[in-house]
């Protein structure tokens, strides 16, 4: 039967749909084919040699390095935060929770920057390392606290929402059971938080993977020492490196994706937790649903 | 501390008999206190600090030090030029992901969640690779990059290809804004409009646009605010030619890297300014709004 | 104007929601659509609207073919089941944006909202915001917003569901004031049987997305055409017996057989719990409602239960062979038989619909 409204109606629908694809399509995944393309315009061989590079192989593990300590850092203390920020009361609560978004509003250059002013020659904390042997500009202890700054939030926002959703009941019905507190947090808090920690870790982790402006400006970037995988792909783009840079800004995509793809699966987790099951208490018959209970049963 | 209280309360009713140590003999909870120490040292540490650092250093030399450094004419244009990229990028990214949040919520498609997907990507791209892809994409071998430079439009190397970069690196921000609140929006709401004789551009302006406007405009402040920031992709696709295509980030990364600290500091506290009022005005503007509709 | 539904089918997926389902609104009439949930009411009911596509069939309104039309264009009114309101409109602004996109003068818009202000009993409202008002004076509110325009027809889709007893029933009757007095025409879906017969000029009950009857209340209540309309319009006792001997055997029971031929067939009973009798001795006076039956119509059973719901006892009886039956007394009537619980007593049904059941079950 043909049906004008019909087709009037799907064709603006249709529109709406191209447009948003077309543009998503042409802003992301085209540049993301190219990118394969390039790292393998001088063959397969070209792309694994280039990957197999000494300075390359190191950037990988530094940045891998930076991951778990990113990760490490931020799921112990950023679940101690979370947990102070929902279940804690005391006066300046307000500024310290409004405190963690800060590394959202500010250049990853200038955080690395700052760790320069502090950490670097003439800085201001340098005497206290110093003294303590410790050297933190140009070296992996201040590209650590750069990840670390840079990837701050993540745990912390991704499990508030997730406490301050279970509540307190569960761990107080753990209290009147005899548990302790840090019982009560390992067999009844952790796992009602456990997908949204794991969410906020897959975020913390990309996160550092990706992280370039900060652990470049605090570390200098040498090769083969304190180079990243980001930096890595910087110098070689520099070097006119180009199946080089290509090669690794694959490997870091592919890393990427991975990581999107476990957070998609990990969202309805997420938001899965949090909700208990619903028994269905509509009416199933029509005398249910008037109230009359003079139905024989069959 | 308040369950504590409660508890103690129904202990005492439960045995009528009064408890006196209850209150005088009782632990501090130094568990709890020392939980809070923590989380204050940890965010004071990483967060604090950074800002005490970047605030002391940019007014170390005075005010006039601080204007001196922002007057030099490469540090001019480089501001002038990161705000000029981030507005023209925010007013695409409004309207495409006010677009894309739409279709996202009320249509159903194939290759929906392929596109659900492809928008979450920019989130966990280094943003350096996001840039190379561009340069792949635009540079001169590439078809697409002849094509422009035979039209006579500078891309790469240029404030466009800026602009590119990030509506790359911000396009998930003014979705994912967006979206939660046009779910919310309930459908009978364009139906009744439509009963009303209301055409479908008249509904999307006078019921869905209202509420979810507050959305759009806290999302394009955050991707503003984030764009002012952008290193990885720019640094890679802007070309940093002084006074053309260089922006401030990568102007605060070329004066580090030369030792030109009281300039690096200068522009950051700038930056930085701007991105905290830019955050600030985004809460309140959401706050106000929701108290309007609560 | 006259609203045609003919022939209509709708399928979501697999599931059939609604099927072959025609009637007619008469000008003026004010029509509901009865039926448990799920049972493609609401479809029906959108689909006249124009908010969803009939797969096959056609919608006439006003005797013109409107199947096609958009839903800007059919000139209707539509009361939705959550009201709908603009969350971020006032009140005023509310009820006045079906005026306003017909580019009506704002003057008059000012004048026509104070009129339907009054009209739903909010004058004064107008400034304050939906989340501001209660359920009841929302659903005024979505009232007065879908009569702003004059639509000649006004389909509401479940508008009392969730407003508590007392207040449905002012609304009620204000629905069907405003309505009468501009000559609507009113198509109102529910799933409340008392709300669709006190308030219905027609009924139609939908089950399973069919068309099981239409008709008046009064139709509908002591003549229902199927099983499932017996039992679901009114309070029904179900009982289960069999054809035998030309006979309808429940029990010890026997009433009148199914007109045609059904011996050895099962068969539902359905008895409203009024049309019982209930005696205390095995020999009650013959009324005349006992036409039904000539023979022996009366089975003993067991008091289970009495209870007192306002005017009326409602006494709940277990018959020998199990069944489970309500009867409601008046008081007076209760008093006068002066029984317990446990106690043993004798019914006699006066009035029973029979059903032949289908193999096909």
């Amino acid at each position: 039967m043909p049906k004008k409204r019909g087709k009037k109606r799907s064709w603006g629908r249709v529109f709406l749909i191209a447009l948003a694809a077309i543009y998503v399509v042409s802003l992301v995944f085209v540049p993301l084919t190219t990118l394969v393309a390039g790292a393998f315009s001088n063959g397969v061989a070209a792309f694994f040699r280039s990957l197999f590079h000494p300075d390359a192989l190191h950037a990988m593990r530094i940045t891998l390095w930076m991951v778990v300590w990113a990760v490490f850092l931020n799921s112990v203390f950023g679940t101690v935060t979370a947990w102070v920020l929902v279940r804690d009361v005391f006066p300046g609560k307000k500024v310290l929770s409004a405190l963690i978004d800060v590394p959202f509003a500010v250049s990853p250059v200038i955080a690395g920057f700052v760790l320069i002013e502090l950490f670097g020659k003439g800085g201001l904390l340098r005497s206290i390392t110093d003294a303590l042997g410790i050297q933190v500009a140009f070296a992996i202890p201040g590209m650590v606290l750069a990840t670390v700054f840079v990837s701050l939030p993540f745990v912390v926002r991704e499990v508030m929402p997730v406490l301050a959703e279970i509540g307190v009941e569960q761990e107080q019905a753990a209290f009147t059971l005899g548990a302790s507190p840090l019982t009560a947090f390992w067999r009844v808090t952790l796992p009602s938080i456990k997908w949204g920690l794991t969410y906020g870790v897959t975020l913390t982790a990309a996160r550092a993977i990706g992280e370039f402006g900060a652990v470049l400006v605090v570390s200098g970037g040498v090769a083969g020492r304190t180079e990243t995988a980001t930096s890595f792909v910087y110098r070689a783009l520099e070097d006119r490196n180009d199946v080089g840079a290509y090669s690794m800004a694959l490997v870091l995509s592919i890393a990427s994706v991975a990581l999107l793809l476990a957070m998609e699966k990990l969202k309805h987790r997420r938001t899965g937790d949090a909700y208990t099951t619903q028994t269905d208490v509509s009416a199933t018959s029509p005398t249910m649903a008037l109230g009359a209970p003079q139905k024989v049963e069959p | 501390m308040r369950a504590r209280v409660q508890s103690a309360i129904v202990n005492g009713r439960l045995n009528a008999r009064p408890r006196p140590k209850l209150f005088s003999g009782r632990r501090p909870p130094w568990g709890r206190y020392g939980l809070r120490a923590t989380a204050i040292i940890y965010l004071g540490l990483f967060i604090a600090v950074p800002i005490a650092v970047i605030a002391r250093r940019g007014f170390a030399g005075g005010a006039r030090e601080l204007a001196h450094a922002l007057m030099h004419p490469v540090a001019q244009s480089a501001l002038l030029l990161t705000l000029e990229c981030a507005a023209i990028m925010a007013v695409i990214n409004a309207t495409m992901g006010t677009l894309i949040a739409y279709v996202l919520v009320r249509y159903r498609f194939p290759g929906r969640n392929i596109l659900n997907l492809l928008i979450d990507l920019p989130f966990s791209i280094p943003t350096l690779v996001a840039g190379l892809m561009i340069v792949v994409l635009f540079g001169p071998a590439a078809p697409l990059g002849r094509a422009f430079s035979s039209a006579g439009i500078e891309v790469l190397y240029a404030p466009p290809a800026i602009v590119l970069a990030l509506l790359f690196v911000t396009l998930p921000i003014v979705v994912r804004a967006v979206e939660p609140v046009l779910a919310e929006v309930d459908v009978a709401e364009e139906e009744a409009a439509q009963t009303l004789g209301a055409s479908d551009v008249y509904t999307f302006r006078k019921v869905i646009l209202p509420a979810i406007f507050p959305a759009i405009v806290t999302g394009t402040l955050l991707g503003f605010a984030r764009a002012l920031g952008e290193l990885g992709s720019i640094i890679v696709v802007g070309g940093n030619l002084p006074r053309k295509s260089l922006v401030a980030s990568v102007y605060i990364f070329g004066e580090v890297e030369s030792g030109n600290n009281e300039r690096a500091s200068a522009m950051s506290l700038v930056l930085v300014a701007i991105s905290f009022f830019l955050l600030l005005v985004a809460a309140a503007y959401e706050k106000k709004m929701q108290a309007k509709h609560a | 104007m006259s609203v045609v539904a003919e022939r209509l089918f709708k399928r979501i997926g697999k599931n059939a929601i609604v099927t072959d389902v025609s009637f007619e609104a008469r000008a003026g009439e004010l029509v509901g659509l009865l039926g448990p949930s799920g049972g493609g009411k609401s479809t029906v009911l959108r689909m006249i609207a124009g908010l969803e596509e009939p797969d096959e069939g056609e919608i006439y309104l006003c005797g013109k073919r409107a199947t096609d039309l958009p839903v800007q264009e059919r000139g209707i009114g539509f009361v939705f089941q959550g009201y709908a309101l603009f969350k971020h409109q006032s009140i005023a602004q509310n009820i006045a944006f079906g005026l306003e996109v017909r580019k009506v003068p704002k003057a008059e818009i000012d004048r026509k909202v104070g009129e339907l202000l009054a009209l739903v009993e909010l004058s004064g409202f107008g400034a304050r915001y939906p989340s501001e008002l209660s359920g009841g004076q929302r659903q005024r509110v979505a009232l007065a917003r879908a009569i702003a325009p004059d639509p000649r027809v006004l389909l509401l889709d479940e508008p009392f569901g969730a407003l508590d007893a007392k207040v449905r029933l002012s609304l009620r009757e204000q629905l069907r004031r405003l309505t009468r007095e501009r000559n609507m025409t009113v198509i109102l879906v529910t799933h409340d049987q008392e709300e669709a017969m006190d308030l219905a000029d027609r009924v139609i009950v939908l089950h399973r997305g069919r068309v099981e009857q239409a008709g008046t209340p009064h139709e509908i209540y002591d003549h229902p055409a199927t099983e499932f309309v017996a039992s679901f319009v009114g309070a029904t006792n179900v009982l289960r017996g069999e054809v035998r001997g030309g006979r309808t055997e429940i029990g010890t029971l026997q009433v009148d057989a199914p007109p045609g031929d059904h011996e050895g067939r099962a068969v539902t009973a359905i008895v409203r719990p009024h049309d019982i009798e209930v005696s205390k001795h095995p020999d009650p006076q013959p009324t005349e409602a006992d036409s039904n039956s000539n023979g022996p119509n009366l089975a003993a059973a067991k008091i289970e239960r009495l209870s007192r719901v306002g005017p009326t006892v409602k006494v709940r009886l277990k018959l020998e062979d199990g069944q489970s039956l309500t009867v409601e007394l008046t008081k007076e009537r209760a008093a006068e038989l002066n029984v317990v619980e446990g106690d043993w007593v004798f019914v006699n049904l006066r009035e029973t619909k029979i059903f032949v059941q289908d193999y096909a079950i």
